[in-house]
């Protein structure tokens, strides 16, 4: 991720790409869209919302680019885009209440093709470790992810999620508890 | 464990908490077992997320499909604005910002006529309590009636809302002309349609006949065409209104759909206009699933689809095509789009030179604004 040895830099691109430069936007592209798509797959974890909401994401910043800030990393920008973009989808979600996010393994399978092959031990666990995020509420998974994953200060979750650092403590330790109960088989007795 | 303590626990972890605090926390730690197994158990936890949660592994051109397909998004947006997905959360706000207009047109309309009216608080009356003024002796009638009689604004509407036998002459034969008129424009339309089209035109002129006698809107302006109000139901999407055409656009190519975790198995039935281009140039749900994600998935898939055209007396014409999308609950996964047997195709077009549809995709005539997708399979 971010910007390869003796290639421009993102500020360069970024300068470009507000000048209209479409090829300039494209490596900015390439440069985040796999960080993009982990960081909403974590949060969604279902394939084809986190593939949309990387779409997305990459969309309205191409919509918006003209009036990015230069004094924050481009990733960042984006990040809080999707970030966005997530809490948007959950809150439709939450007023629809018609569809629940997969709690199994993507199942699209053209895409499925694991470049190595895992030990049986290794996809329990990480079958069984999709399972539990999945089961946590979307706002304990969100305030999780953003702080475990992503490393954000309570802080900037705080900001991000426009919620008091209470909130953030009280989320982060309900969604660490569940967790716990649910991997016990892989965590120290 | 100390309920405090606990409640500090991932402040702990985190790194979030004050230097006292954390002194004392660990303090608290060294001697308590219990506490000591908590910590460490969550410390793994955070470890075991880190190192081992990841996205299913994709293939290395994926990533070229995804930008590319980004890409092709944008076109579009740029393209078609108005084929955005189905939001039905801004539908009331569109409803409740319409409704708002029209009563602030009829009270201005009301307003503005009641102004101009001498004796407005008659005109005001309930129809029924009109047309019982008809029945009175016809000298005190007349007298009445001359009163209320209103000079139609030059240039405008002869408005009223008597009955028709109370309308000076001048005025009721403009009156019988429009009227008439408009008959005449409705009977053309009855001509022109065919099936259940006419059954339809038909079924709306006898609604017009039971309005009759009140004396509406006489528009001094000539009356429209009624080829006007075909295509305006046209354009409203009303498929029923339209005849069959000799052959029925076919889906080319469709995206593939991606898989949903879905309760129940559900369809969503769609309209799609197809173009002479190939593309659906407007897409509608007919019948929801029932679930707004799914409709919104498969109005999405329509609209990226290639059809080929209908086919009228060996002319590219434009029509709708009703199509269902079937998700199924087992799989999750949609089935093929497949075409409804009762087709309904619009009106005629003049047919392009050549069969093949025209290209109007960026992605596909080659042209664009857009790099060309570079072999690019990774983030740096």
């Amino acid at each position: 991720m971010g910007e390869p040895q003796g290639s421009a830099s993102d500020l360069e691109l970024i300068r470009k790409a507000k000048l209209g430069d479409t090829a300039a936007f494209d490596e900015l592209m390439t440069r985040y869209t796999q960080s993009i798509y982990r960081l909403c797959y974590s949060m969604c974890r279902n394939h084809a919302d986190a593939e949309d909401m990387s779409q997305d994401t990459f969309i309205r910043a191409y919509r918006a680019i003209a009036r990015y800030d230069e004094q924050y990393r481009f990733y960042t920008w984006l990040h809080k885009i999707a970030v966005n973009l997530c809490i948007n989808r959950f809150n439709k979600l939450k007023r629809e209440r018609t569809v629940q996010l997969t709690e199994d393994e993507d199942s699209s399978g053209w895409q499925d093709v694991p470049d190595e092959r895992p030990s049986p031990g290794d996809e329990d666990l990480r079958r069984d470790l999709d399972r539990a995020i999945v089961q946590l509420p979307e706002e304990q998974r969100l305030v999780f992810v953003l702080r475990v994953k992503e490393e954000l200060s309570y802080n900037e979750i705080s900001k991000m999620l426009k919620i008091p650092i209470g909130t953030v403590m009280s989320r982060l330790n309900r969604a660490r508890g569940r967790l716990k109960e649910l991997l016990k088989d892989y965590l120290p007795v | 464990m100390n309920e405090h303590i606990h409640d500090q626990l991932s402040q702990y972890l985190d790194d979030e908490l004050a230097a006292p605090d954390r002194a004392k926390f660990e303090a608290h730690v060294a001697s308590c077992a219990e506490c000591r197994r908590e910590v460490e158990q969550l410390k793994a936890l955070d470890q075991l997320v880190k190192s081992k949660d990841a996205p299913p592994k994709l293939a290395a051109d994926y990533w070229d499909w995804h930008r590319q397909h980004t890409w092709k998004r944008i076109r579009a947006e740029r393209r078609q604005p108005q084929l955005e997905p189905f939001r039905p959360r801004f539908i009331w706000f569109r409803l409740a910002a319409v409704a708002g207009g029209v009563a602030i047109v009829l009270v201005v309309v009301v307003a503005g006529w009641k102004m101009m009216l001498p004796g407005a608080a008659r005109h005001s009356e309930p129809r029924v309590a009109l047309e019982e003024k008809v029945e009175e002796p016809a000298a005190g009638g007349e007298a009445k009636r001359d009163a209320v009689v209103p000079e139609a604004p030059a240039g405008g509407y002869a408005m009223s809302t008597k009955p028709a036998a109370s309308i000076a002459d001048a005025d009721r034969e403009k009156v019988q002309t429009a009227v008439g008129s408009t008959r005449a424009a409705q009977g053309k339309a009855v001509e022109t349609g065919a099936g259940a089209a006419g059954a339809k035109i038909g079924s709306g002129l006898a609604l017009g006949k039971e309005k009759e006698p009140v004396a509406e809107v006489a528009p001094r302006t000539p009356a429209p065409e009624a080829s006007v109000s075909s295509i305006e139901r046209l354009a409203a999407g009303d498929v029923d209104a339209l005849t069959a055409c000799d052959q029925m656009p076919r889906v080319v190519d469709i995206p593939r759909l991606p898989t949903v975790e879905a309760a129940e198995t559900s369809t969503v039935l769609l309209r799609a206009l197809v173009e002479l281009t190939g593309r659906a140039s407007r897409v509608e749900v007919d019948r929801s699933s029932g679930n707004t994600l799914l409709d919104s998935i498969a109005l999405n898939n329509v609209q990226q689809a290639k059809f080929q055209p209908a086919m009228e007396a060996g002319r590219n014409v434009r029509c709708w095509l009703k199509l269902a999308q079937r998700f199924e609950s087992e799989s999750g996964r949609a089935e093929e789009i497949r075409p409804q047997p009762v087709p309904a195709p619009q009106q005629p077009q003049p047919a392009p030179k050549s069969d093949k549809p025209e290209q109007q995709d960026g992605s596909d005539s080659g042209k664009s604004d857009e790099p060309a997708p570079a072999d690019k399979s990774g983030d740096k």
